[in-house]
């Protein structure tokens, strides 16, 4: 018997001293939904500038997640988490919906378009990706490849183009602002004209960037940072931004947030000026090819330009209410 | 009833859940004597035994064991190590992870004997085993494993022992071993045994008296020459006279 | 049940009840009774999608094909590998293991490469029968692993007797098989549970499943009362397996009697040859394809060295190892004393309440942790890795004492009566006699436990503590946009690394029964 218990006795403590420090003066955690690959160099960086240790909780955007979402949702009541970083602003909206973010208002806001800033200050965008074709050069001729979205409903393109499930991540932020800039009616036509011409529906952006490189499948809808990384592994592969004569390419900020009452609002605060900072824009897209929102930054050559770019003018903060409002449908158009 | 008996069971009563294995059961027993007990299976011959080593409980009735009450309906006033009994189980229970010398010294060192390695050796050589010494057991014959059982009880000198019809394995010539073996030790160290077997020839060769079980009663308990004289029929049944 | 073991028990169903079941039931509870009344809108409003019940149809299909696929096979490699005198069964098993150690959704990745590179046409690639190709390999050893720990047991005498009436055929089909029930229906169950809870697979198959419409709920709707009755219907049908084996295992033999005390009979094959071919065949195809898939897309293409992976990798590496240790330590103790509570009691309650928390969904039960740990008195829990520990219990221990209690069913009460009748006390008999007779069923579970918590992905995701790192979680967070060499190398890196836990721990092993054995005498 005291056998047992000293045995489970050294199990709790050697448990303790795996994660015993636990200085909360001088630290600052932040959830993200961006791939490790690119967020992490960057906190690095800010805990190497400021001296405060950054906790991160890493997640990705790839609908196999939980997401941090969830583990923020359900944390509402006694928040851990001082700093979000998303993906995109939409799931930033989920939380200021449900009451988990506060308004901060950034010094750093002054170079970036209204456009891309919550107006009660909920969440910020900064560094930018968009929303593209991505295409197997070796499979699809120059003069086939769809200029618009909606080219892919066309008879010549049937079974040859994927998508991610747009139940889940920038693919679902995706169809809300279609819906939004055709209205429903029209989307609902679209909706079903891919569906009719055989819409592969793949499990993840990187899903579809790995089916086009390895020439499984000709085209697919993806990010600029998955594109980019099919172009970098010497796929034969090209990324074309949509509807560049007509409504526009969907542009996809990163955002960041303020959570309330969370333990380390000030370090909070000051690793949301630093994300917001061109220094940050700057590494990222220098890492992962995403387009600064600073209107002076510099842009490295491989990274397309807004300045280039027809952007779909979209009402972001709305994007997450349209969301909402169509998932029911999505969900039975993905399995119908 | 006997006088002064060593053992004595009083209306005692056990059932499991609606299967009533001993009904309201008397008798007693004088010492030195070797008891068969005789029965078809299931008729309680196992759970007679068990209740008198103090491995199971009564539901009703008294169990005393050298005038002392054991065991009084659900409690079990002396705990089985406490009794000074011996127990050979059907299946011997021989530990299978330690060699002969130490199933036999195991009792032994559990009641802190210092000197029981002089004592197995002594032990290991009356009964004829001492080549087997560190042996496992299932590196034993079944008539080596037998002896092990014996001598791992008898090395702690129970005064009842209580065998559960160990030796249904063995062939005639080895059985009769063992047999003598079991009267040796009885005399030498004045032992009542409990015997359980079905075969009412080895009963009736071997033991001073025979219980038999019917059905949850005693269905006879006397000398074991007398029992060729009962007038019971289920008797006369089970003897074949 | 002496004292000794009443409290062991006692102090098991205490911890296990306030860390586990309480956070449960209360998450359960809370999302299902809205302001005093039963939702059952969530359920009726189920029923009536047809989407939803073909997923669930697709679900069971999946779950059961697979099941049945991996104990059959699992069945004829125990056989092959621990009843005959094949050559180099020992390595064969090893080997089979492998499939179990990597994460699935990296084994179905790997797979679907492999096919799409032989030419295998993409309808046959994304749909049913792979998934349930894909589930089978990966739960083939495990159920070829707790069969096997059966098979050792039957005693030579029980084959031998029936030899000298009928051939082996027979015999096996008459008298192994029957006496192999209990592990058959452990391992189907087992197998049934992960195959119907798993999401990676089907969803990287484009098939939709159950799990699917769960997560859906959780995470594409935020609804958790809908995503939590989804939940249950989940948990229910998995509750529905246990009745069978209530019904069916009542009546089977346990093969009881102690270990050790008797021969094992091996079979000595006719044609070596043909049987070592077939096994070498299942390894190179079905073990080996994956894997090589996995070197070959590491070597080709941006190539990164093995240190760099290493390097990547390691902090996470570290921790996750010793946490997966001890957190298997103490799932194992816990399964111990569980099995004890079910063995000696008899009960099917306590299989029922730990089948229901293992068939619970991972994500509800990280979420479950979260809502429960997540306040400032028990910060000390939520911001440690105890919250991990809690969150391996949650998820395993319905494993460990399922594995244990087949070990204590096969220990004699015989033994244990005779040390105490010979005056050995209660602890002492437990110490010299029970816990070194159930010595493989407790390394067995600390086996089978270790490698599932070094691949626990979702429970963990959802409550690790900020600022700490665990392998299953830094491979998924840096899968999503590194190069497919890396994450090729990582999977690599992280098997060879479990392997070489597995293989330090049997080498420990060996010793340290060997030890027991002499050191309890």
């Amino acid at each position: 018997m005291k056998r047992i218990v000293i045995e489970l006795l050294a199990v709790s403590l050697i448990a303790f001293s795996l994660f015993a420090c636990n200085d909360k003066t001088n630290e600052v955690v932040v959830y993200t939904s961006v791939d490790q690959v690119f967020s992490e160099p960057v906190l690095m960086e800010f805990e190497m500038e400021t001296g405060i240790e950054v906790k991160a909780v890493f997640d990705t955007e790839e609908t196999k997640s939980t997401g941090v979402l969830n583990r923020l949702i359900t944390e509402k009541d006694n928040p851990q988490c001082d700093v979000f970083w998303s993906g995109d602003p939409m799931r930033a909206d989920v939380l200021k919906q449900r009451g988990i973010t506060r308004a901060y208002r950034s010094g750093e806001t002054k170079g970036i378009s209204p456009v891309f800033i919550d107006k009660d200050y909920n969440w910020i965008g900064f560094s930018a990706r968009a929303r593209v074709l991505l295409v197997n050069t070796d499979l699809v001729r120059e003069e086939d490849t769809p200029k618009s979205i909606l080219d892919l409903t066309k008879e010549k393109h049937k079974g040859n183009f994927a998508i991610a499930n747009p139940l889940f991540g920038t693919t679902s932020f995706h169809f809300a602002a279609l819906f939004m800039e055709l209205g429903n009616e029209k989307a609902k036509v679209f909706l079903k004209g891919l569906k009719k011409n055989d819409v592969v529906i793949a499990s993840s952006n990187g899903d579809v960037k790995k089916r086009v490189a390895t020439g499984e499948i000709a085209m697919g809808l993806t990010d600029t940072d998955d594109a980019n990384e099919a172009i970098k592994e010497g796929s034969p592969v090209k990324m074309v931004f949509l509807d560049q004569d007509g409504f526009g390419d969907l542009i996809v900020p990163n955002t960041v947030s303020l959570i309330k009452n969370s333990p380390n609002n000030e370090n909070g605060k000051r690793l949301m000026d630093f994300l917001l900072s061109p220094k940050t824009e700057k590494m990222l897209a220098k890492s992962c090819v995403q387009m600064p929102l600073h209107k002076d930054a510099p842009v490295p050559a491989n990274v397309p330009s807004l300045d280039n770019i027809v952007p779909m003018a979209v009402d972001y903060g709305a994007i997450a209410k349209k969301s909402e409002e169509i998932k029911l449908y999505l969900k039975e158009w993905v399995v119908e | 009833m006997e006088k002064n008996p060593i053992i004595e069971f009083e209306n005692c009563t056990k059932s499991f859940g609606e299967l009533v294995v001993l009904d309201n059961i008397s008798f007693s027993v004088k010492g030195n004597s070797l008891i068969s007990v005789l029965g078809k299976s299931g008729s309680g011959k196992t759970t007679l035994i068990r209740l008198l080593a103090g491995l199971d409980k009564l539901d009703n009735g008294t169990i005393h064991i050298n005038g002392e009450k054991a065991t009084e309906g659900n409690r079990i006033l002396v705990p089985a190590r406490k009794r000074n009994t011996g127990f050979i189980f059907q299946d011997l229970a021989l530990f299978p992870h330690f060699t002969v010398f130490h199933n036999i010294a195991f009792g032994l060192k559990v009641n802190k004997e210092n000197n029981y390695k002089a004592i197995v050796e002594g032990v290991l050589r009356q009964f004829d085993i001492i080549g087997s010494r560190d042996k496992y057991p299932n590196q034993l014959s079944g008539g080596q494993q037998q002896l092990v059982a014996l001598a791992r009880t008898w090395v702690l000198k129970p005064k009842i022992l209580l065998m559960d019809e160990p030796m249904a394995n063995l062939d005639v010539k080895l059985k009769k071993q063992i047999r003598l073996k079991v009267r040796e030790l009885m005399k030498q160290r004045n032992v009542t045994v409990f015997y359980i077997t079905h075969d009412h020839r080895e009963a009736l060769e071997l033991s001073d008296k025979i219980l038999l079980l019917n059905n949850g009663k005693v269905e006879f308990y006397g000398e074991s020459g007398d029992i060729l004289k009962s007038d019971s029929t289920y008797v006369k049944e089970f003897i074949e006279i | 049940m002496n004292n000794q073991s009443k409290y062991i028990s006692g102090f098991a169903a205490i911890v296990f009840g306030a860390a586990v079941l309480l956070p449960l039931v209360s998450l359960v509870f809370g999302s299902l009774f809205v302001e005093g009344g039963l939702m059952i809108t969530n359920f009726t409003e189920i029923f009536q999608q047809r989407t939803v019940l073909l997923s669930i149809l697709n679900s069971v299909i999946i779950s059961i094909l697979a099941s049945f696929v991996s104990v059959a096979i699992g069945c004829c490699f125990a056989l092959l590998f621990t009843k005959t005198d094949l050559p180099f069964r020992k390595v064969l098993f090893f080997l089979l293991l492998l499939p179990l150690l990597l994460p699935p959704y990296i084994v179905t990745v790997a797979w679907t490469d492999v096919w799409l590179f032989l030419g295998i046409s993409k309808n046959l690639v994304y749909g049913l029968p792979a998934v349930v190709f894909i589930l089978s390999t990966i739960y083939v050893p495990l159920a070829a692993f707790i069969i096997s720990g059966s098979l050792k047991n039957i005693s030579a005498s029980i084959e031998e007797a029936g030899l000298m009436m009928t051939d082996y055929k027979t015999l096996f089909f008459k008298i192994i098989l029957p006496l192999l029930r209990p592990a058959l229906f452990s391992s189907f169950i087992l197998v049934f549970i992960l195959s119907v809870s798993e999401f990676a697979v089907p969803a990287y198959l484009s098939v939709n499943v159950f799990t699917t419409e769960i997560f859906t709920q959780f995470t594409a709707f935020y609804d958790y009362s809908s995503a939590i009755s989804y939940a249950l219907i989940l948990t229910a049908i998995c509750l529905l397996l246990i009745l069978p084996e209530n019904h069916y295992l009542s009546k089977a033999p346990f093969v009881s009697f102690g270990k050790k005390s008797f021969r094992q009979l091996t079979v000595s094959l006719k044609n070596k040859n043909f049987w070592l071919i077939i096994g070498f065949a299942y390894i190179v195809f079905v073990v080996f394809l994956p894997i090589t898939m996995l070197v070959s897309q590491w070597l080709i293409g941006d190539s990164i060295s093995f240190v760099d992976i290493v390097e990547l990798l390691f902090p996470a590496l570290k921790d996750s190892l010793l946490l997966s240790v001890v957190g298997s330590l103490l799932v194992t103790l816990l399964g111990f004393a569980f099995a004890l509570m079910s063995v000696k009691y008899k009960t099917k309650a306590i299989d029922s309440i730990l089948l229901f928390v293992f068939a619970i969904p991972a994500i509800v039960t990280g979420i479950a942790l979260v809502k429960f740990y997540n306040s400032p008195m028990l910060n000390f829990v939520y911001g440690t890795s105890l919250i991990i520990l809690i969150a391996f219990v949650a998820r395993f221990l319905f494993v460990s004492q399922k594995i244990i209690a087949g070990g204590l069913m096969q220990v004699p009460d015989s033994f244990r009566e005779a040390a105490i009748i010979m005056g050995a006390p209660p602890f002492y008999t437990f110490r010299k006699i029970t816990f070194p007779l159930l010595a493989d069923a407790l390394f067995t579970s600390f086996f089978i436990i270790l490698i599932f918590c070094v691949a626990e992905l979702t429970t963990v995701i959802m409550v690790y503590p900020p600022g700490t790192s665990f392998l299953p979680v830094r491979i998924f967070t840096l899968m999503a946009n590194a190069p497919q060499s890396t994450v090729s190398g990582m999977c690599l890196v992280a098997l060879l690394s479990t392997l070489s836990l597995i293989t330090i721990m049997m080498g420990g092993r060996k010793l340290l029964i060997n030890q027991q054995w002499k050191r309890t005498q």
